[in-house]
């Protein structure tokens, strides 16, 4: 007559399987991924320091839009760069879910206004595609791949980047003193 | 009228003179301070050589801010300011006061905004603990630009 495994063996059994599986630890890279609009976008990990929720932006005179003033980080003043306005999305009171995303480049810190973060998440780094051609103009200097997340498409874009392309917009014509 | 003529050691107006430490004040910025719109500027006291009610023809700051103009009913007064003759009249918004700012409040601006800002005079933030930063500007800056502005010619015998 057959008998019921006991406990220890249906356990050892289990142990056994688990142990065949093969270890493939796949370098991962951690992305914080926001939202403008309904268009799905994300920075490396490395380069936001923190995700700021209720800051206080002081609007400062003669800054263009895309710029939306300075905050106040426990002491130290940064300025915030408002996407939405950046890259032409139409103007739209600000949503809760907004958030500061205080972004630090190989030179520069400056706040970046997005519409909501998403999550905070670690990806495999093999599934961060090349960026396509397709790309919108004005993203394609800042783009460093796409993924997918769900059903969504994630485009990756480079903080140092964006904060050069910042820097190096010419200066405007007539400037007050 | 009346006339305000300021000092040029500004850490003589220290109301502590007793205590007079002079390492103290080198992390002092003295600063006459006032209103220009919504925002509280700031610029260099060792600059400015007299306080005015205000002279019509003075420069309205908010017109070399970019702002829109003071309300007719304002309180208003005249800042001389510069080293050379004549002076430069600069029209500010009430209050204007003198105060000292210490160094771990001044921050600089930060790179976009630099880059950025079309108020060339804008040289800073002072840290307000309760309100919004105050705008440092630089009055050589603020009076650069304008090279063709005409002192009213009572103004120009103003001595400091």
């Amino acid at each position: 007559m057959e008998t019921t495994p006991r406990l220890n063996e249906m356990l050892a059994a289990h142990h056994q399987g688990r142990a065949d599986v093969v270890n493939v630890d796949l370098p991962t890279v951690k992305l914080v991924i926001f939202l403008l609009e309904d268009d799905w976008f994300a920075f490396y990990g490395e380069q936001i320091k923190e995700i700021l929720a209720h800051s206080t932006v002081f609007f400062l005179p003669g800054c263009p839009p895309s710029l939306e003033g300075v905050i106040n980080v426990r002491g130290d003043i940064e300025s915030v760069l408002n996407l939405r306005s950046l890259w032409g999305y139409p103007p739209t009171p600000q949503p809760k879910a907004s958030r500061i995303l205080l972004a630090q480049g190989e030179q520069i810190r400056s706040g970046i206004r997005v519409d909501r973060v998403e999550e905070v998440t670690d990806i495999i780094e093999n599934s961060i595609q090349a960026p396509p051609h397709a790309a919108p103009e004005h993203l394609r200097p800042l783009l460093l791949g796409q993924f997918s997340m769900g059903s969504q498409v994630v485009s990756l874009l480079d903080v140092d980047r964006l904060f050069a392309q910042n820097l190096a917009t010419p200066e405007p014509a007539h400037g007050r003193v | 009228m009346w006339i305000v003529c300021l000092p040029k050691t500004w850490p003589r107006l220290n109301p502590h003179m007793d205590a007079y430490d002079e390492h103290q004040d080198a992390l002092l910025l003295w600063v006459v301070r006032f209103q220009a719109g919504t925002f509280s500027c700031a610029v260099e006291a060792c600059h400015v050589k007299a306080l005015h009610t205000s002279i019509p023809e003075s420069q309205p700051i908010e017109a070399l801010l970019g702002l829109p103009p003071a309300p007719s009913g304002a309180c208003r007064r005249t800042l001389l300011i510069g080293q050379n003759t004549p002076p430069y009249a600069l029209e500010v918004s009430e209050p204007v006061i003198l105060e000292s700012l210490c160094v771990q409040q001044l921050r600089p601006l930060p790179a976009l905004i630099t880059r950025h800002t079309q108020i060339r005079a804008l040289q800073g933030l002072a840290l307000d603990e309760s309100a919004a930063p105050c705008l440092l500007l630089d009055l050589q800056a603020l009076t650069l630009h304008d090279a063709t502005h005409d002192m009213p010619p009572h103004l120009n015998q103003i001595k400091p």
